[in-house]
């Protein structure tokens, strides 16, 4: 892989930002775009731009064939058994939103029992807690360990026979800890053969070779933006059966087979779950994205990703005033990093880091109850992709001593950043006399 | 790096507002969702006036520079004048050149200032 080279195909690397040249590591929030995506945007909306699936028209069939040939190459890209189960949402938030919609609130009854992991994204968490509250079903979390991997023999316990779904993240956008679907597809199956498993992808996809069908997942939602494709799009895949048993979810036009005052029937798959007009342009840069990165070799940008997490870990590692979040070998992980800087608040490190042109991420990644888990409120997180290189990882590692340098601490002045007790699960809002302050909320 | 001039760390380490209050007359908490930035405010009135005030919490910089510039600013007030105390005011005090994001974090203080009022 010719790190040079590909950074050549990416316009936006060539800014500077406050003079420096720019590091973005922050791909887990969303990529940057090689030219033959904003190409195929353009060629789209300047040579063949028309509505789907209506026109009889030349200019209509060529749009038709460019959205519908992008569907097959996300159904190859990762190995679904059939082109029809790919359902193109806005992004993999509107994909889980759907199956809440359209399979939770059917299925899930008063009793039921919905289990997510302690590590999901709000994305794979709200439309749960909704869907509970809404159906008076429960909902379980399935808590990570001290090392922020999911631990399969808890299984046993979480998984019943009440449990209708597991929703899990394949890849955390925080601990960037990869979690052994399959195995725990058929750890639940085996206590309870009808719970269904969602996972969600969005991290997973761009990063590293998926097979939905080896998986053996019921739905696998993902996103286009984080994988060198354009905002806006994003696709869930779902078993054909169970697509097929589901109820549509937004309703209108492209949806439908037959309309009259008293009865409309729905359309096949996948159109079923696609009202309106699509994101057409979206759907074709995300099949230009997917072009350029068969190109280049999932495993190739794994086994670079791998080995620049390795060279940024080894470093933090060493380094006695940062904490490092997440799985400690770098094979159980993908190339997103969390780390805290002590006494410096993650805000602050990344607006040191701003000021070297290195865009980190700072806050919670929406992940809030996983970060209050940990002890924190915020964290700071880099996440790689395939066109950072070691001079990028240089970058971020003199930002972070600059920060130390800014923030040091004189043995006199301690600078309190943290009142947190780690793990605690009150929600007080009082402030206690004397001891450590309880400040922290953990929800769920 | 301007933002993180002398005066503003000194503020961070040495703010004498940042503590506890026993027995505060009014406590409001506020948190800023987008980054983990959370704040309470203690106060302490007698007569309408505020005798004492403190601030408690965790965030950035800018966020517990604020607090302690807000607690400044609102000690020896009436209620009716703290109550007065606006965004811009805030801003202006501070004197500080800040992106959209980090105005935030400056404004979290005066937000859980306004808290205050709803709640008395």
């Amino acid at each position: 892989m010719d790190i040079n080279k590909i950074r050549k195909d990416f316009p936006i690397l060539r800014r500077t930002v406050n003079g420096k040249r720019l590091v973005y590591l922050d791909n887990a929030a969303t990529s940057q775009k090689p030219q033959a995506v904003l190409d195929a945007l353009e060629n789209y909306y300047r040579e063949h731009n028309a509505n789907v699936h209506r026109g009889v028209y030349t200019l209509s069939e060529e749009a038709t064939a460019l959205y519908e040939g992008a569907r097959k190459k996300v159904a190859d890209f990762i190995s679904a058994p059939s082109v029809s189960e790919i359902i193109f949402t806005r992004n993999a938030t509107e994909a889980i939103n759907l199956v809440a919609y359209s399979w939770g609130r059917k299925n899930i009854r008063s009793g039921d029992e919905i289990i997510v992991s302690g590590m999901e994204h709000h994305s794979n968490l709200v439309p749960w807690q909704i869907l509970a509250e809404e159906t008076g079903s429960r909902l379980v979390v399935w808590k990570i360990t001290e090392e922020g991997k999911l631990d399969i023999s808890k299984l046993e316990k979480l998984v019943n026979g009440k449990t209708k779904l597991l929703a899990v993240a394949h890849v955390s956008n925080v601990l960037g800890t990869i979690n052994p679907v399959e195995e725990i597809m058929v750890a639940v199956k085996k206590i309870n053969p009808k719970t269904r498993l969602l996972i969600d992808g969005a991290q997973a996809v761009p990063h590293m070779k998926v097979n939905v069908a080896r998986l053996g997942a019921d739905w696998y939602a993902a996103t286009g933006h984080k994988m060198l494709g354009p905002t806006g799009i994003g696709f869930l895949w779902g078993k054909k059966e169970l697509l097929e048993a589901m109820g549509p979810f937004l309703s209108g036009g492209e949806m439908i087979k037959e309309v009259t005052w008293g009865k409309t029937t729905y359309n096949d798959l996948p159109w079923k779950f696609e009202a309106g007009t699509p994101n057409i342009a979206g759907a074709i840069g995300l099949g230009a994205a997917i072009d350029y990165l068969e190109k280049i070799g999932m495993d190739e940008i794994r086994k670079h990703e791998v080995e620049l997490s390795e060279y940024l870990i080894g470093k933090l590692k060493n380094d006695h005033a940062v904490t490092v979040y997440g799985p400690q070998k770098s094979t159980d992980r993908s190339g997103v990093i969390s780390f805290n800087l002590k006494s410096v608040h993650a805000h602050d490190l990344a607006a040191v880091a701003d000021s070297f042109g290195v865009a980190i991420r700072s806050g919670h990644h929406c992940a809030q109850p996983l970060i209050n888990s940990f002890g924190e409120a915020a964290a700071a997180r880099a996440s790689f992709y395939l066109y950072n290189d070691r001079q990028d990882i240089d970058g971020l590692l003199e930002a972070i001593e600059k920060a130390k340098e800014i923030f040091k601490l004189s043995s006199k002045h301690e600078i309190r950043i943290s009142t947190r007790n780690s793990l605690n699960a009150s929600n007080s809002k009082q402030i206690p006399n004397g001891e450590n302050s309880n400040v922290s909320s953990f929800r769920i | 790096m301007d933002l993180y001039r002398e005066e503003i760390l000194d503020q961070l380490r040495n703010s004498p507002f940042k503590r506890r209050l026993i027995n505060p007359t009014v406590v409001a908490r506020e948190v800023n969702p987008l980054c983990g930035d959370d704040l309470t405010l203690m106060l302490k009135v007698k007569n309408d006036k505020i005798e004492e005030v403190a601030f408690w919490g965790e965030g950035c910089a800018i966020s517990q520079v604020s607090a302690s510039f807000l607690c400044n600013v609102v000690l020896g007030k009436t209620l009716i004048q703290a109550r007065k105390i606006k965004e811009a005011d805030q801003l202006q005090n501070l004197g500080l050149t800040l992106s959209p994001s980090r105005t935030k974090c400056a404004l979290l203080s005066v937000w859980t200032l306004q808290k205050v009022f709803v709640s008395a």
